[in-house]
């Protein structure tokens, strides 16, 4: 077993700017936050599955080579 | 070691489409010039928690064996399995709700920001098992 981490999500297209102190903050910036969520709900990720093989053979062969 | 590209489900837990009717829901609350309440400030912040909580299901084979010998061609698979919540996404910080009356300050925007920010191509950890029996 061991760790792995999916691929992204993709971009939401949307991204929240900062306000500095002094900033009047608006309806506006929360509508974003909120847009961001509502265009990853449908979201998937690709992941890629590593597996191990084994092979489980008992070659007889029966070629007889050389024989008549 | 062989690989296989898969692609997860859509969220669980919350599914897309409930948390996607929550969210049209809440969108509703923020109109331009409208006084911001502190019902509705909040109700975002459980919004992300929600959201932070999603998964998604895989199929995770482990093992083949191939050959001539009988129970050959066989898989050992989880299947289903699923990926880690959302969680500790970076750049996530702890948010802590207002009051009414509260005035919303920079520092609480950030806070906000930071972690609805970090949802814009965020991954998740899951265990891929890699061999019989694990």
């Amino acid at each position: 077993m061991a760790g792995d981490n999916t691929a992204g999500s993709g971009q939401s297209g949307v991204v929240v700017q900062p306000k500095a102190v002094g900033d009047t903050i608006t309806p506006d910036t929360f509508l974003q936050m909120l847009t961001i969520l509502d265009n990853l709900t449908d979201h998937t990720h690709i992941l890629y599955d590593d597996y191990s093989t084994n092979c489980n053979c008992n070659c007889a062969c029966a070629c007889g080579r050389g024989g008549l | 070691m062989p690989t296989i590209t898969r692609t997860t489900s859509g969220m669980i837990s919350p599914a897309s489409g409930d948390i996607k009717s929550s969210i049209t829901a809440a969108k509703a609350n923020f109109v331009s010039g409208n006084t911001i309440q502190a019902v509705d400030f909040n109700g975002v912040m459980g919004m992300w928690l929600t959201w932070n909580n999603h998964y998604h299901q895989t199929s995770d084979y482990s093992f083949e064996q191939f050959g001539n010998i009988p129970s050959t061609g066989t898989y050992y698979a989880q299947d289903p399995d699923y990926t880690s919540p959302l969680g500790n996404v970076s750049g996530g910080v702890d948010m802590v709700p207002v009051v009414a009356g509260e005035t919303i300050t920079a520092a609480k925007h950030e806070e906000m920001r930071a972690n609805f920010n970090s949802a814009n191509d965020h991954t998740h950890y899951w265990d891929d098992y890699t061999y019989y029996g694990g």
